[in-house]
């Protein structure tokens, strides 16, 4: 089922043309680092906030109705170039330990978001300046932490496999 | 010329045994690639919020000035944990970078863009609290913050030019 389709991902004209091409590979590599720095460091602005650590007298509410939207469309970007590197030897993608785990971590840090978003943020006042409740701290430290191992993963990749 | 004079320093360099040791260590250039691009998401967002916040985009309820602030001892502290991890690479392979004309090139914009932030941090303390910046202030923000995505597209691109 799997090896069905990785095979038709590798099918795709546009894989091709990124695995054969002299500067599609590093251009389209370049901007996934680019959209997944500024995915990181945007959400690091938030989990800092809700750990107490940076922007107190900021409110929870504000700093992410003003920094989640950049974070969204970095993340989108992100989204895009990442699967069109997968695209380029998905059959190399799939077999490697640090790919896993990369998506593994970032399904986490969506689990982690939604519980946030849905548990935690209802339970406590956001909308002050200020320290925050335990549970909003612990949220804003598994993610640091989670986004971290996501970096660290997807640099192991590009030591562990050629790209194509 | 500049090859000629750099080379016998690299063959010096990697005749030395801590050079051998980053070199050969398998987990010390990956451990500080991941470090330095921690460190460039900090310096990175910075900029971008900070030039955002000029162009009235994003986080209106704080001045340029006060973002710029928020950001301050973050940026410096990331600038010298990418100068630790980058002299470490550089060490850890110096041929790739120090005869390389992207991460030469990556070097004289780092110089620059940090020259134009700090003439940015400047004005921006010379304006009074809730002033709004000039339209000159905010233009150099977003100049700032391509001058940091050309420096990270060179960062990508050492791997592959030269």
């Amino acid at each position: 089922m799997i090896d069905t389709i990785l095979d038709a991902i590798a099918a795709l004209p546009i894989g091709q043309y990124i695995a054969e091409d002299p500067v599609a590979f590093p251009w389209t590599e370049t901007a996934h680092v680019i959209c997944l720095v500024i995915v990181f460091g945007s959400i690091l602005l938030i989990d800092l906030r809700l750990m107490g650590l940076a922007s107190r007298d900021y409110s929870v509410n504000a700093l992410t109705r003003t920094i989640l939207p950049v974070t969204w469309v970095a993340f989108l970007g992100a989204a895009i170039t990442g699967a069109l590197l997968f695209s380029s030897n998905p059959h190399g993608y799939w077999g490697n330990f640090y790919f896993k785990a990369k998506m593994c971590l970032l399904l986490a840090a969506g689990v982690n978001m939604l519980v946030f978003h849905f548990v935690t943020q209802r339970r406590a006042p956001m909308d002050q300046p200020g320290v925050l409740p335990g549970g909003a701290r612990l949220a804003g430290f598994i993610s640091a932490v989670i986004w971290i191992a996501v970096i660290a993963c997807g640099r192991w990749i590009g030591f562990t496999m050629s790209p194509f | 010329m500049l090859d000629a004079w750099i080379k016998p320093k690299i063959d010096w360099l990697n005749a030395q045994p801590f050079q051998q040791t980053i070199r050969y260590t398998e987990w010390v250039v990956p451990t500080m690639q991941t470090i330095h691009i921690i460190a460039v998401a900090f310096v990175m967002t910075a900029a971008l919020i900070v030039a955002l916040r000029g162009i009235e985009l994003v986080g209106t309820e704080w001045s340029v000035a006060r973002w710029y602030q928020r950001f301050h001892a973050s940026t410096i502290a990331a600038l010298w944990v990418l100068l630790g991890t980058g002299t470490i690479l550089t060490l850890a392979e110096p041929e790739r970078e120090l005869l390389n004309w992207v991460f030469r090139t990556k070097m004289v914009m780092v110089v620059i863009t940090l020259v134009l932030a700090h003439l940015l941090g400047r004005r921006l303390r010379t304006l009074q609290p809730g002033q709004k910046a000039p339209g000159g202030v905010r233009l150099f923000a977003v100049i700032i913050l391509l001058c940091w995505i050309g420096i990270a597209c060179c960062g990508r691109w050492i791997a592959y030019a030269g």
